[in-house]
This record gives C-alpha cells, structure tokens and sequence, in this order.
C-alpha cells in the first residue's frame, strides 16, 4: 500500500476533480480522471454507458458529480480514500432496472458496487474495495413485503432499515422481536446478514436466521433460492434448504449476484426475559468464564451473551483524556489504576435470559451457581441498576434500538475505526490466546485493546475495535499496520478473520489458502465472465 | 321405517356442529396470519416531515449525547446541509437515496428554527415541518 498523505485523508475524493458533472455529458468527459476508469474502459465507452443509465434510471438517479459522491466516499477504514473512490451512482427503484442496469454494464465491462443501506460502518460503508466502480444504490427498495406473525418471518427488499421493521412491528403490537447489531439504529438486515453480521438476541448469528433468497445473477436471469423455485410456496421463509445444493452461501460476502429480496427470522418475543452480569478481575478468570458460558450454551440455557473488556465499555463514556493523555497505548498500570479506583471489574459477560417465569428462576440459579463457581461475580435485577452498560445491552437483547456503542468513536476521536474479528473456539485456551496476540500487537502500534468476545455456541466472534484519528496521516499509517498483522498473526494461530473491511480483503482472503481462492474465482468467472460485479470483494476478481 | 334426519335431531345438530367447525377451521388454516404488507417508508422522497427524520435518523446520536445536541443552536442550514452529506469525522453521511435534496433543506430549516433541545417533543407532537 501507498503512504498516506494528508492530501488523500483530508481531501480524499476531491483530488480527482471538484467539478460539478451534472450534466451534460462533455462536462463528464472532462471530469473523470482516467485513473478513475476501470482498466480497459474508455471515457467515451463510459459516457455511453451513462446515456444508456440515465435512460433507465432518468437523470437524476445516475450520479457522477464528485460533490455528489461524497456520502459513498466517506470511510472510517485505514485505507486511503483514492483506493476506494466509486466513479458514479446509480439509484434504482426495482429489480426490473437492475437487469436492464447489469446488461449495460456487461455491454461496457463497467463495475457495480451493490449496497443495500450503506452502513457497513468500520467495514467499509458504501464504498467499494477498488477504485472505478459504480455504487449500486438499493436503499430506495425499501418494502416489507411480509410479515407472518405466526412462523415469526419478513420478507423484505435491500433498502429496508431495522428502525423500519422495528417501528413496523411496535406500531402493530406484534409479538416479535429484531436481532440487530451496534449499528442497528442507521442499518439494516439484509446487509448485515450477507455480510454475516452479528446481534444480540436469540437469533443473534444472523446467517443462520433468514430463508430464502432472491437474486439478480449477473446475466440478469432471477434466481429464487430454496423452496422459492416452487411456485407460490408458503414454506419459503420457512424451510431454508429446498430441494438439492444449497446455494444461498454463494451469495454471501460474495460477488456472484445482486440480491433484491430475502426472507428472515425474527424471534417470537417470550414471555419473560432477566438481564444479567458477570464480572472477573482478570484475563485467567474470563477464559474460565468463556468455559462456562459455552456450556451453558450447549445446554440450551443461554442463547446469547457478550463477553467485553471493560474498556469497550467505558470507552463508549469517556473521552480517552479523562484516562490518559500520554503517548502510546493506555499503559496496564494507568487502567488497572483507573477501575480500581472505580470498583469496576476488568471483564464483564451479559446475556439475556428468555422464558416463562418459571423457566427465568431455574435458569438463573443455574447460571449464577455455575459461573460463581468458577470465580465470576454474578448479578442481576435491582444489583444492575445504574449500570449504563449493562442496561443498554439489555436494550438491545430484548429488541430495542440505540446506538450507545458509537460512543465508542468519541473515545479517540479523528473517525477511525476497523473492526477486527477473527473467529476463535469458544474455549479458555483459545480465546486467551487470540487475546493475547491481538493485545499485543494493538499495544505496540500504539493502540488500545477496545474488544471482546460474542458468544456463539462452539465459536466466539473475537471484535476488537481498531480505533485511531483518521485526520493524523502517520497514525492512519500505524493503524493500517497493526490491522495487517494483527489478521496474519491470528491466522498464524489458526484464527482466521470471519469478516472483514474493503481495505483488507485480499489479505484476509489470502489467509483462507489458494484453494478456496482459487474455486471462488472459477465461480465467479462461470457466473460473471465480465467482472461486473462488485469485484474485490472478499478478495475475488475473474 | 325410514329415517328422515330432522334439524331438531341430536345427531343432526351433531353432524352440522362439526361440518361448520371443521369448515371455519380450514378457513382460517387457508387464511394464516402472514401478512402481505407492501410497508415502504424511510427513505427519499417517503419521509412525512422533518421531525420524522430527525427522530428516525438524528436523535440515536444528536438526542442522547454521543454526538452534539443541533436543537436549539440556530445552526446555519447550509452548514448542516454539507455536514449531512459529506459527514465529519465520527459523523455518517447521508445519501440522496435516504434523504433527498428538498427534504434534507427541510430538516436543515426545522433544526435552525427549533427553540432548544427540551423543545424537542413539542415538535414531535405537532409534526411540524
């Protein structure tokens, strides 16, 4: 990777042209810079591709203003903006335009970049890995197409928000809850699900939690994945395997399609619910913990959990000064100092209990007797008042919406942020292991270890939050740094990266072996022989 | 003898009983509660007044302290309007996809003319542009 220059921080998008591009045409001829063009792409080829858009879309749908662009330019990632500057937009409205777009772009060789809300935030937002490809804008296919309250399923377009479904489902009084992420009040599901995100309530694994798909291929034939092939099929979000391969991986964190409908899991809101807390002074006694949560998992007694350092929640309150103010990575000493003198433990674990009453009060005494056995301090009801953490990860274990965790991006200040998750066994030695590298690593580029562990049932997802100031060059420089060792030293360890941000894609997928590599790139040459879509993402190309 | 079946007859009133029971039953079973709702809003050119997109997309941040309160300040419209778009540091942008140019001058004027923050709800109760 290029040095970053102040120029491409501050300035970003605009180092290609501040020209209005509006209209006409010959105004777009001489604003696009050929850099911005893919490879083998004509400005005149390009201009054509853009009468033929404008067409289909109208005018006002085919962005190519660099003003314009400014909102699908914007990262928080360390990553230069020139690496991920789109060279337009389009805005579409219907699958029909979709296809009609896709056979322009295959006609020219031009590049889209699908989003759904845009929100990829610490991944990469709305850009796309490579410069020199159009964003595929679908946020304004925003419906609810379904809802069924008794198999507790939606049907929905790309565009729809989880604010969206919420407020629906609130506003009708249905018995349902959203599993969302941190993001969940600016995203939406059918993003984070393709992206294999993660939320917080019962269906928290999200990929697990949807069923059936709809695809534009890149040829623009419709694919209807699963029970979608049968006509009229009222099991389609029902049932997710169909009949034969199941194909509905291909097209996650994938390039091989454009999916305009997905049918998810929602979960039936229960009878009753019981917040709760454990604390531990230090990493041996959080790994223990992790032993225990996944038992508890594999007993079907939890169904959630986080496990946090607790400097990935008080980051979300306090400006990093109020702890610290040297140079460098907030010494152990000045933290052990700080929570000492606060009476706050250095891990904590929250999860949500689900149930009839009955079921809550049995639960209980079994989680609470089985963690403080192994050195965890319990607590819940009336002990967890006044804990803002702990109420705002109740928040949203029982399906309400907030952004608490974007407090996170005021602890350092300057807008940067990567998140890095690798997956890790949900076992003691592991997690302390991943820990330990990726702490490590933080520390001695000079970042804080601001991260935690989500708890699956065999795995955890490991996110740490690499935060650092976007606007200082040379610190961008450091976090880049870190971020590419801190994938190769835990893919060293066997933790390879369950997601990860447009800038790193490659690496990542590098880690996965050439075999897999290797086979993605054979599907992706027999389903989009031109490279239309989206490519880079995940590290494939044709 | 030949049974003539009357209405008054037990077994009758039996038979009819239970013809109309399993009739309304695979009535409802024909008619699950899934429901088509073809429910779109949120989004450009959908949006019913500026509270709405404030309270949808401005308050998890600018209402609860992670980022600063707008209400009440008379920030310049102009300014808000590039803020919202080109987004600065820890601030998102916004596309035109999820608020379009008139609406995103709307909500620029509404936040300028707001009195304060507690105001805020007075606001959302009248709904006003």
């Amino acid at each position: 990777m290029s040095s970053f220059t102040r120029r491409e921080f501050i300035i970003g998008a605009a180092a290609v042209g501040t020209t209005a591009l509006l209209s006409p045409m010959n105004v777009v001829a001489k604003a696009i810079a050929p850099a911005m063009l893919p490879k083998g792409l004509t400005k005149g080829n390009f201009i054509k591709a853009c009468i033929a858009y404008r067409k289909i879309l109208g005018s006002e749908n085919v962005l190519v203003d660099v003003s314009a662009l400014a909102p699908y330019s914007k990262i928080m990632i360390p990553s230069p903006n020139v690496q991920h500057q789109p060279m337009g937009a389009l805005m579409v409205y219907s699958v029909e335009q979709i296809q009609k777009v896709l056979a322009v772009c295959n006609k020219y060789k031009i590049p889209v970049w699908p989003i759904s809300t845009g929100r990829n935030i610490g991944y990469g937002s709305a850009a796309p890995a490579t410069p020199g490809q159009l964003v595929l804008d679908m946020r304004n296919m925003n419906k609810i197409l379904e809802i069924d309250p008794e198999l507790c399923t939606a049907m929905i377009e790309p565009g729809v928000t989880y604010r969206q479904l919420v407020d629906y489902i609130n506003e009708r009084k249905l018995n349902l809850w959203v599993s969302f992420p941190s993001s969940g009040g600016l995203s939406g599901p059918m993003g984070n699900i393709l992206d294999r995100g993660v939320g917080y309530n019962r269906n928290c694994e999200h990929f697990s939690n949807f069923s059936g798909l709809e695809v534009v291929l890149p040829d623009g034939e419709i694919l209807r994945t699963g029970l979608g092939g049968v006509k009229d099929s009222p099991a389609w979000q029902a049932y997710r395997w169909g009949f034969g391969p199941w194909v509905d991986g291909l097209f996650s964190q994938s390039n091989y399609g454009v999916v305009t409908k997905m049918g998810i899991w929602l979960m039936q809101k229960p009878p009753g619910n019981q917040a709760f807390t454990v604390a531990w002074d230090d990493v041996a006694t959080m790994a223990k913990g992790v032993d225990v949560a996944r038992q508890l998992r594999l007993d079907n007694i939890i169904e959630n959990g986080v496990v946090g350092n607790t400097l990935y929640g008080t980051a979300q309150q306090v400006h990093r000064s109020e702890i610290y103010q040297g140079s460098g990575a907030i010494p152990e000493n000045v933290l052990a100092q700080y929570f000492s003198d606060r009476k706050m433990p250095r891990w904590g674990f929250v999860a949500c209990l689900y149930g009839t009453p009955e079921q809550l009060e049995i639960n209980s005494k079994i989680v609470k007797d089985r963690f403080e056995a192994a050195g965890g301090k319990f607590r819940t009801g009336k002990d967890l008042e006044g804990d803002k953490n702990a109420a705002h990860m109740e928040r949203v274990m029982t399906g309400t919406l907030d952004l608490t965790e974007f407090g996170l991006y005021n602890f350092r200040g300057g807008g940067g942020s990567a998140w890095f998750a690798p997956a890790v066994p949900a076992r003691a030695a592991d997690v302390t292991k991943s820990y330990t590298i990726t702490s490590e690593i933080f520390h001695k580029h000079g970042f804080d270890y601001v991260g935690g562990f989500l708890m699956g049932v065999r795995h955890t997802e490991h996110v740490v939050d690499l935060l650092f100031d976007r606007t200082n060059p040379e610190e961008s420089q450091r976090a880049h740094d870190c971020f590419k060792e801190a994938i190769a030293a835990n893919a060293a360890a066997g933790y390879g990266v369950y997601r990860t941000n447009t800038g790193f894609m490659d690496q990542a997928a590098e880690t996965y072996g050439p075999a897999q590599r290797a086979f993605n790139k054979r599907i992706k040459k027999a389903l989009d022989p031109n490279g239309i879509i989206a490519p880079g993402k995940s590290g494939i190309y044709i | 003898m030949i049974y003539k079946p009357t209405f008054s007859h037990p077994n009758f009133i039996l038979f009819l009983t239970a013809t109309v029971t399993i009739l309304l039953s695979l009535f409802f079973v024909q008619r699950s509660l899934a429901e088509k709702v073809d429910y779109q809003s949120y989004s450009a050119g959908q949006w019913k007044n500026s509270a709405q997109i404030y309270r949808s997309l401005c308050i998890y941040c600018h209402g609860t302290g992670i980022g600063p309160a707008i209400l009440g300040r008379h920030y310049s419209p102009q300014a808000l309007m590039i803020l919202v778009r080109n987004g600065i540091n820890t601030m998102p942008t916004f596309r035109q996809t999820e608020i379009n140019n008139k609406e995103l001058e709307d909500l620029a004027n509404w936040v300028e003319q707001t009195v304060s923050p507690s105001s805020a709800e007075d606001l959302f109760q009248k709904g006003s542009k």
